[in-house]
């Protein structure tokens, strides 16, 4: 996210101007040598062959209310253009009426994705057949269903105070599933 | 008479709706502005820079290159850096405080390491 999504200017500075932007460090002791099984300097080739939506559990992005309630969460490394979709989607779950109104946001939101790879899916059996590292198309089905599953993943952590979620992912320093 | 009174009102608080985006005469006069003898004046005018948006990049590196006096320049830096980098706040409660206080909506980034990286 540092060096591909965050150095996309126009998305820094569209960030900055609607939102209030924190980072919160899980392993805050942390040195390069600790761990270096997590994180080396990638290669341009495996930047751009690294999946949408891959990271996982070591990525969430939280968006919440002015009073620090979650209203959208996702998981994973999301490039630029996909990325500001969801802040969008995000912003629209906090100026929702309601955190039902929020969840169904999101509802509706995971539901088109998935209807939307299905499609890809439908119409691109071939591409299907190939091993996905071979086939842009297969790959973009993939990250839309991915993009799906990430939001159920959060689906527990949207309705909570992000200091209290926060607090969990500390303790916990590993990066794993949420509680 | 009274409806004129209330349709003036509605007219004036709706201006700031209507408002045109800044221009090349009141950019220069903000940048102009950030070498002011009033601290407030300089404030003010970093404040409008900062909500300027992507499109004014060239012009504020043009401004930058030009300026020769020293808090022009750190404040046109301060202003480019905002434009081009995202502000991460790495104290929770700072930000949730900034949040609220401003009504913006938060945005948490939850991962290992800094937001530079590794040291």
């Amino acid at each position: 996210m540092r060096t591909v999504t965050f150095a996309d200017e126009d998305l820094c500075a569209w960030l900055n101007k609607t939102f209030v932007l924190a980072w919160f460090d899980v392993k805050p002791d942390s040195t390069v040598a600790g761990l270096a099984p997590l994180q080396h300097a990638y290669a341009a080739e495996e930047i751009a062959a690294y999946p949408e939506g891959g990271g996982g559990a070591n990525i969430r992005t939280l968006v919440c209310n002015p009073d620090g309630v979650v209203r959208h969460a996702l998981e994973g490394w999301w490039p630029a253009d996909k990325f500001r979709e969801e802040c969008e989607r995000g912003r629209a779950c906090v100026a929702a009426d309601s955190l039902e109104a929020a969840k169904a946001i999101r509802t509706k939101a995971a539901a088109g994705l998935e209807t939307a790879a299905a499609a890809i899916e439908q119409q691109n059996p071939e591409e299907m057949r190939k091993p996905i590292r071979e086939s842009k198309v297969a790959r973009q089905a993939a990250a839309l269903r991915l993009r799906a599953t990430s939001f159920r993943i959060m689906d527990s952590a949207v309705g909570q105070s992000v200091l209290a979620l926060t607090s969990e992912y500390f303790e916990d320093g590993e990066g794993k599933v949420m509680k | 008479m009274k409806i004129r009174a209330t349709l003036f009102a509605l007219l004036l608080a709706a201006a700031p709706l209507f408002a045109e985006p800044a221009g090349e005469d009141q950019f220069r006069t903000w940048v102009r502005q950030l070498a002011s003898d009033d601290i407030q004046v300089r404030d003010a005018a970093q404040r409008e820079l900062e909500k300027l948006d992507g499109k004014w990049k060239p012009e504020l590196k043009k401004a930058l290159a030009a300026a020769t006096d020293p808090e022009s320049r750190a404040r046109l830096g301060s202003v480019l850096e905002i434009l081009c980098h995202p502000q991460w706040h790495t104290d929770l409660d700072e930000a949730m405080a900034l949040a609220k206080s401003g009504n913006k909506p938060l945005l948490v980034l939850v991962t290992p390491g800094a937001p530079d990286g590794f040291s």
